[in-house]
């Protein structure tokens, strides 16, 4: 069975740890407490394409450079940059921080996924994507679950290759 | 005329009475004057008052316990069991650092002593003696290190970038080894990090008793897992023993982390390691 490095990433409150939570443990709680550093967890993913231990890390805060660790970012099979549709802040820098990315590790596969669907509308998020200069590739809800699996899932396949 | 029968008039009243009154208040009005004046002049009224107040103090002096004792240790103990928190956040820092100092100086004069004991009763000329003295730990560290000789718990292998769990041995481990393996990068990277350390590694993360020896390499590090003191000849031994481990033991291009790969390198790792005394070359 493969091993892997996930990175979950984007602004404060985006609702990281609660992609983190849900996906590994099933859990999701309504209170906001903030990430202190980094966090990693373990997640066996079964696929058609064969089995894979995701090592995930919920990285606090920002994407920006000076505030996290680079080399948090290296040895990554994938990243998972997450964004929150009520909030336009939190994807206001989104070329500027995966092109970030991308200049940190090259070969690295990015996902670019809005959370918080649950609190709008779909014709609002299908206006969002359309607004959103960069292609959405999943719009989640860590609170209902919607999406989060899948999400995770789609990316093992991805990184079994 | 007859001059007695007749009454004084007003004026002769008031007259009358005021000589009558300066015949009977004379001595008051002096004495009156005198105490004025004594009250009014600093050294004659502290001449009066200082031996009263001597007085006083020396009895105080002499019976202060009795008579105040009860009521300020009681206030005291009020006051101190109010701030006990305060009290112990002043004194613990100081405390502590007297404490160490004792500590270090009592373990410093044990070195000597001992060091002392075995010089004397040593063959001075030996050629162990002699290879010892310059190359070897003092005799005073290998007494002390058997005190307190380090033990070995856990070891990982860990690739460097990713976190991944290459391989791993423990005693008895109740945690997730994958998640440790991932923690124990992360803190490694924030640390190096944050402090600039550029190309430098950091070697060693220490909590209490309990000590992470890191070995870095190129492509992975290993992360030991200790109690116990180790010295740096003992540090040496270890380090030597890791790093042949990797040349014999560990592939030099790892591309993909899986189970299979992990197995075979925790198999090796725990012969290698369980019988392994960090204290013999």
């Amino acid at each position: 069975m493969l091993s892997k490095k996930v990175i979950l990433t984007g602004s404060f409150g985006v609702g990281k740890t609660s992609l983190f939570e849900r996906f590994i443990n099933n859990k999701f709680e309504d209170k906001y407490l903030t990430t202190i550093g980094v966090k990693v967890g373990k997640k066996m993913v079964h696929t058609e394409k064969g089995d894979l231990s995701m090592m995930i890390w919920d990285i606090a805060g920002e994407v920006a450079q000076n505030k996290v660790p680079t080399s948090y970012f290296l040895g990554t099979s994938g990243i998972i940059y997450v964004f929150d549709v009520t909030r336009p802040s939190t994807f206001g820098n989104l070329e500027q921080d995966i092109d970030y990315l991308k200049s940190i590790n090259k070969l690295t596969t990015i996902r670019i996924v809005g959370n918080k669907k649950d609190l709008i509308s779909e014709e609002a998020l299908e206006t969002l994507a359309k607004e959103i200069s960069l292609p959405i590739d999943l719009f989640t809800s860590a609170k209902t679950g919607e999406n989060v699996a899948k999400l995770f899932e789609d990316f093992a396949v991805n990184m079994i290759g | 005329m007859n001059s007695s029968s007749s009454s004084p008039s007003p004026e002769e009243e008031a007259q009358l009475l005021q000589q009558l009154r300066q015949i009977l208040l004379s001595e008051d009005r002096e004495a009156l004057t005198a105490i004025r004046e004594t009250l009014e002049n600093e050294a004659q009224l502290s001449e009066k008052i200082s031996p009263i107040i001597r007085q006083h103090l020396d009895f105080l002096k002499e019976n202060f316990r009795e008579e105040y004792g009860t009521i300020i240790e009681e206030i005291v103990t009020k006051k101190l069991s109010e701030s006990q928190d305060e009290i112990v956040n002043m004194i613990f820092p100081r405390l502590n650092t007297i404490i160490k100092k004792y500590i270090t100086a009592q373990f410093q004069m044990l070195k000597e002593g001992i060091d002392g004991q075995v010089k004397n009763m040593q063959n001075r000329f030996s050629p162990k003696h002699i290879f010892n003295r310059f190359f070897g730990p003092s005799e005073s560290e290998m007494m002390m290190s058997q005190l307190d000789h380090p033990e070995i718990h856990e070891i990982y292998l860990v690739q460097r970038e990713s976190g991944l769990l290459l391989g791993s041995y423990a005693k008895k481990t109740n945690t997730d080894q994958d998640v440790i393996a991932g923690m124990l990068t992360a803190i490694k990277s924030f640390a190096e990090d944050a402090f600039n350390l550029g190309k430098e590694d950091l070697e060693m993360i220490q909590y209490e008793n309990y000590k992470i020896f890191l070995q870095n390499m190129p492509a992975y590090y290993f992360a030991v897992a200790m109690t116990g003191s180790i010295s740096t000849s003992e540090k040496e031994n270890l380090s030597n023993k890791l790093i042949t481990f990797a040349e014999q033991n560990i592939p030099f291009d790892i591309k993909n982390v899986n189970s299979t790969l992990t197995d075979q390198i925790s198999v090796v790792l725990g012969k290698d390691f369980e019988q392994f005394n960090i204290q013999q070359q």
